[in-house]
């Protein structure tokens, strides 16, 4: 013990190693045993009564230290008292002090740790300590040492009270350090909640009020994450912790909000804010009249919303508070005294509402009246019966609008006080709203303003907004006057041919459905599908009345329908709808029924979006009917022309299938699937819904080469439903194997592209998710890829089938990706080897983008595809090298291709990913674009502005080379610049001015600015206004401009 | 605070950043070409900030597009604007904003003439000749601190001007 002692105390600064050795061994020796903490007081002796105060320090640390370290169970009471005693009678040696203090920060943390020994400690640190005089790690000791004294002693300090709070403030006083005032923030609201500042109070409060406001900005690389924003919660906390402070608080503050910094108006506001209920209604009456000529500065001239808003909200509390006040009876009652000046200023500005003060008083009566019950009965009665004779009186429409805005204003007043139709209110029934007085006067007021033939749309707008505000407050309309106002809601959408009208009164039946369904579903929604075609002569007579088109009426049917029992309204009169045009119209005029169905389709997708519970319902009913619907029309013996049998139709149904099995849980999708491979895979009509077997009826045969194209062309549903599936849900075959290459088959044997697709896609998704436990790997390794192989090389077979081949080769290729499967990689190797084939190759680089682009229907993680955590960047890294290799290595037609597949990866990427690894791949990016094609060049442009953007040095580096190739891709003469090049191009400059520092483009602006003068008259208006906003960023550029 | 020279204006409604030009198929179309037209100059020229206020010369009816005449064939422009009092001090700024504007943002076969809109101004004459006059544009531009305030006028010049979507029914991607 002894000689670990020496070494560490003789160790010098440059064997600091050593030391921390010995320490280590010291405090690893004392932890386990604490009998020889005797041991090491006795061997530390010496040192500690050393003439060198260095010396003596340093043996001080080590007693901390090891105290700080061990096992303090171990340790006796009687111990621990003489430890303090000991610590507390060396505070006066100065030297020591902030070793002492760790000490018996370690000390205050024993369970031994007394009240007595606390309250000793404490007087001894306030005696004969000057905490201002020590350095930041010592006075952090001091803060802790009182946190832990607060935490754990509170009643033992409580005898000395007063000393306590005084001396705590001297040594408070001075300190700068934003750690340690983070500290001492807390304590100071611990100390006034516990102790009785009583004495100290104005002291306390100078000590503390002395840092308002905060202007503290952390240095750049602030290790220790203090914001000005936590110092000033913290003081906040402080300043509003008493009600006593008040008297002192209030005349700073309000002095600090006429300060000509913003943070500082905007601390004090929310200071005053934050103290304003804790201070009271009788403190805060005095400087009523301050406080609102204070704050109504920052309104009526608000320099920012965030300002305006903060003022707006301070004075909401402050009335808040003051309508808590007793009131004194009548006049003199604090809150209405308050309001009085607020009323008569803001009626002021009322007077001409068309003005630009009128908006901000509006929301000044707004905040007030939003307080409370009283300041809004308050205002109401003061202020409405003026602004209702105003309108009466006003001619001009611009006034009456502004007027309606402010009545506006206290519709939502009420509706923050009072409560929301539809929603729990903890109020009681007769909390209501003062507005009730006049509700026929409002009702009246806002119908008649919505229905004025007035033209200017402005003010029909806000009777819009003032009915459904009125219908949001809670037990204010009866269900007439709300049916009333759907009413009218429902004709702006059905016949007013103002599109902001339109979207207004919308919005509202969108809002109200959710609230009141019954009333939507009446009114609304009967009206809407009545106006919606049965036939076609109905689409015809459409364009001579002016009636609104059947799409616009479906998108207003997916904003308001989704509610469960309205979409439970929707789903059987569209699909009635649908039937009906199918028996009329012709199988040509698909337009109509694919925004029906794509109605259901976007109704869906927001249903699942909010999780509702009525989605998976829909797998029994709606879509084997939909599906029913289908397949009967492909059955009929001539296979006329049916509507049902369109390609887009089956994309929306097929949409609409995904949606709804994603939702649903195994069990149910085990017995959907096994259906669906009944009626697709064995042909079995009998279970078809809706359809009834006619003489003269095909069988149904959609999974076969050789069958009828109408019936192939569904196949798309079939692979849908395979894409759905859950990875626990089974398929019901006997022989995955077998059933999957059966499909590989029909997919190169069929002409028909959308079967092929289709089954493309069901067998990528097959090998994708039944792989578990590679039980296909061989199947796909030795039979699948071997045969694709070998038809993809066949020079003497048929350009469709190597094609199809090709298709799915890629298919499979990247389900293998997505799940990291070796031989994924191999198969894009082999991909890159066919870009030299003639024909293959473009379509093999084109591939790159199936293979790791996201597909937004199949093999998605919605549709449980096993995606394999960093499957793009492992991609990348396997790619790449190959990719740059190739390119290379070939030919000019060849290099074209391997471009192409750059580009498609590179656009996929993660951007991080693509950031670390493009610095070597610039000299090819640049070569991209001189390449006659406009599909890459704009693709590589708009890699090169995420470049730009998120990694300027790089692109400072080749500004050399690519601002003039740049410039020139803006140029119309060029016809392979199309405009999304000269547009891509144009952007991409635009971006560089944001981006990269001046010194860097300064050579290239008068260039640039001259050069992009011939894009002011491109030829098309889009790349013009590119060019526009790319001139002005270099125009801003150093603020100066050069050709002006 | 400072005073204002027109404290409390009257507000108009703004489109609200959205172009009120109708987007049409055309428009993508790369050989139909787009002549430029009076909405254009508009769009270019409406969501620059008056001096005084936050808000933009449209908010403040100071520009409208039924004030705009062009013609792309004859390369002529004529921009009346409208200050919001007779005796602004502004109008020069005013004018000066929206003259540095169309420079930078048009090809320079145009000859744009701005101009108050006749019986608007108290020195509406005085304010047209100091507007048209090239050389004493170019010397107030010449004044650092001007091209400053003109500068940050103009900050805010590119916010408009964004095509209106039209509504097309549901939509919804696969």
């Amino acid at each position: 013990m002894d000689r670990l002692i020496s070494t560490y105390i003789l160790a010098q600064t440059d064997s600091q190693q050593q030391a921390d050795a010995a320490i280590q061994d010291i405090v690893r020796d004392v932890g386990t045993n604490p009998a020889k903490l005797l041991m090491l007081v006795q061997g530390l002796g010496e040192y500690l009564t050393s003439d060198e105060a260095f010396v003596r320090s340093k043996a001080t640390a080590l007693l901390s230290t090891t105290l700080a370290t061990l096992d303090q169970s171990k340790i006796n009471a009687s111990a621990v008292t003489v430890l303090v005693e000991f610590f507390c009678d060396r505070l006066t040696d100065q030297a020591c002090v902030p070793e002492l203090l760790k000490g018996l920060l370690a000390l205050s943390t024993f369970d031994k740790f007394t009240g007595v020994d606390c309250v000793k400690a404490v007087k001894a640190i306030l005696a004969l300590v000057n905490v201002q005089t020590y350095q930041q790690t010592a006075r952090h000791y001091v803060f802790l040492f009182f946190e832990s004294a607060i935490k754990n002693y509170t009643q033992s300090l409580r005898s000395m009270s007063a000393d306590f709070v005084f001396g705590f403030i001297q040594c408070l006083d001075g300190e700068k350090d934003p750690r340690n005032l983070m500290l001492a923030f807390t304590l100071i609201k611990h100390i006034i909640q516990e102790f009785d500042i009583a004495q100290h109070v104005e002291d306390l409060f100078e000590v503390t009020f002395c840092y308002f406001p905060i202007t503290f900005r952390p240095p750049p690389d602030d290790p220790y994450g203090i914001t000005s924003e936590h110092l000033k919660i913290g003081l906040r906390d402080c300043l509003s912790a008493t009600p006593y402070f008040a008297k002192f608080a209030l005349p700073l503050l309000l002095e600090k909000l006429s300060s000509s910094s913003g943070s500082a108006k905007k601390d004090s506001m929310e200071t005053i804010a934050a103290c304003a209920p804790v201070y009271g209604s009788s403190a805060l009456t005095p400087y009523a009249e301050e406080l609102w000529s204070g704050l109504q500065n920052e309104i009526f001239h608000a320099t920012g919303d965030e300002l305006e808003q903060v003022a707006l909200n301070t004075l909401q509390v402050i009335t808040t508070e003051l309508s808590m006040g007793v009131s004194m009876g009548g006049t003199n009652d604090p809150v209405e005294k308050f309001l009085r000046p607020i009323i008569t200023d803001c009626m002021t500005q009322l007077q001409k509402p068309e003005l630009k003060l009128a908006k901000p008083s509006g929301k000044i009566l707004k905040a007030c009246a939003m307080a409370s019950d009283p300041a809004c009965t308050a205002i109401t009665l003061a202020t409405i019966p003026t602004l209702l004779s105003q309108y009466t009186t006003s001619e001009q429409s611009t006034r009456k609008k502004a007027l309606l805005d402010v009545l506006l204003d206290f519709l939502e007043a009420s509706r923050v006080l009072y409560g929301t139709a539809g929603q729990p209110t903890e109020h009681d029934s007769d909390f209501v709203t003062p507005l009730l007085t006049f509700k026929d006067r409002f009702f009246e007021l806002f119908t008649n303003a919505l229905l004025s033939s007035n033209e200017y749309n402005a003010l029909r707008l806000a009777g819009v907004k003032g009915l459904h505000g009125m219908i949001l407050l809670r037990e204010f309309l009866s269900e007439t006057e709300i049916s009333y106002a759907v009413q009218y809601f429902v004709r702006i959408v059905l016949e007013d041919p103002d599109s902001e009208l339109q979207e207004t009164a919308l919005e509202s039946l969108a809002s109200l459905a959710l609230i009141m369904p019954g009333v939507v579903r009446s009114m609304a929604l009967p009206a809407f599908f009545e106006m919606l075609p049965t036939t076609q002569n109905d689409m015809e007579v459409d364009t001579v009345v002016q009636r609104k088109s059947p799409e616009y009426i479906l998108n207003a049917v997916t904003k308001i329908g989704m509610e469960p029992t309205l979409f439970a309204d929707v789903v059987p009169q569209v699909l009635e709808k649908i039937d009906q045009v199918s028996a009329d119209f012709n199988g040509s005029s698909t337009t109509y029924p694919i925004a029906l169905l794509t109605t259901l389709l976007v109704l869906l997708r927001s249903k699942a979006e909010r999780k509702h519970a009525d989605l998976p319902q829909y797998l029994s009913n709606l879509v084997p009917q939909l599906i029913g619907k289908c397949i009967a029309p492909t059955l009929t013996q001539d296979d006329a022309d049916h509507i049902m049998k369109n390609a887009e139709i089956l994309e929306v149904v097929a949409g609409i299938t995904r949606v709804v099995m994603v939702h649903v849980e195994t069990a149910a999708q085990n017995e959907f699937v096994k259906s669906i491979f009944n009626i697709f895979v064995h042909g079995d009509l009998a279970i078809v819904p809706a359809y009834q077997a006619n003489a003269g009826d095909v069988a149904f045969s959609p999974l076969s080469a050789i069958g009828r194209v109408s019936q192939q062309n569904t196949a798309t549903l079939f692979s849908t439903v395979i894409d759905g599936c859950r990875q626990q849900t089974t398929l019901p075959v006997e022989n995955l194997q077998q059933f999957t290459g059966s499909l590989v088959e029909v997919a190169i044997k069929t002409a028909n592209v959308t079967q092929r697709t289709a089954l493309s896609k069901a067998v990528a998704t097959i090998l994708n998710k039944y792989n578990k436990a590679n039980v296909l790997e061989s199947f796909i390794g030795q039979t699948l890829i071997p045969e694709l192989h070998l038809i993809i090389r066949q020079e003497q077979a048929s350009f469709e089938a190597r094609e199809a081949a090709l298709i799915m080769y890629t298919w499979i290729t990247k389900a293998l990706v997505l799940s990291t499967n070796s031989l994924g990689y191999d198969m894009t190797g082999e991909l890159m080897n066919i870009f030299a084939v003639p024909r293959l190759g473009k379509i093999a680089a084109d591939g790159f983008n199936l293979v790791i682009g996201e597909q937004r229907d199949v093999l998605t993680k919605e549709t449980f595809a096993v995606l394999r955590l960093l499957y793009k960047q492992r991609f990348f890294n396997y790619c790449i090298p190959v990719l740059v290799k190739g390119f290379e290595s070939s030919k000019d037609e060849v290099r074209h291709n391997f471009l192409i597949a750059l580009s498609h990866v590179l656009r996929n990427i993660p951007k991080q990913v693509l950031l670390t690894e493009l610095p070597p791949l610039l000299p090819m990016l640049v070569h991209s674009l001189s390449f006659p094609d406009p599909e890459l060049k704009s693709s590589t442009i708009e890699t090169f502005q995420i470049i730009t953007k998120d990694a300027p040095g790089l692109m400072a580096d080749h500004l050399s080379t690519l601002t003039p190739l740049l410039i020139s891709l803006t140029s119309a003469q060029d016809p392979a610049n199309t405009m999304k090049v000269r547009m891509a191009a144009l952007k991409c400059l635009g971006a560089q001015p944001k981006s990269l520092p001046f010194t860097a483009l300064r050579p290239y602006k008068s260039q640039v600015l001259k050069e992009l003068e011939k894009s002011l008259d491109d030829r098309k208006r889009l790349v013009r206004r590119e060019a526009v906003e790319c001139r002005s960023q270099w125009f801003t550029l150093n603020g100066s401009i050069a050709s002006a | 605070m400072t005073t204002l020279i027109n404290q409390n204006p009257v507000i108009y409604e703004a489109s609200a950043g959205h172009s009120t030009r109708e987007w049409r198929e055309d428009d993508e179309n790369e050989d139909q070409e787009d002549p430029i037209d009076a909405q254009e100059i508009f769009d270019l020229i409406r969501s620059i900030s008056d001096p005084e206020h936050p808000l933009s010369l449209e908010q403040l009816n100071v520009t409208q597009r039924d004030h705009i005449q062009v013609s792309d064939e004859n390369n002529s422009i004529l921009v009346e604007f409208t200050p919001t009092i007779p005796h602004c001090s502004m109008a020069t700024l005013i004018g000066l904003c929206i003259r540095v504007r169309l420079l930078r943002c048009l090809p320079s076969r145009f000859k744009v003439d701005i101009s108050v809109r006749k019986g608007t101004h108290q020195s509406e004459h005085a304010v047209n000749k100091q507007l048209n006059d090239k050389e004493r544009v170019a010397a107030a531009l010449e004044n650092s601190h001007l091209l400053e305030v003109v500068n940050q006028c103009l900050a805010t010049a590119t916010s408009g001007g964004v095509v209106a979507n039209i509504v097309k029914g549901p939509t919804a991607v696969n």
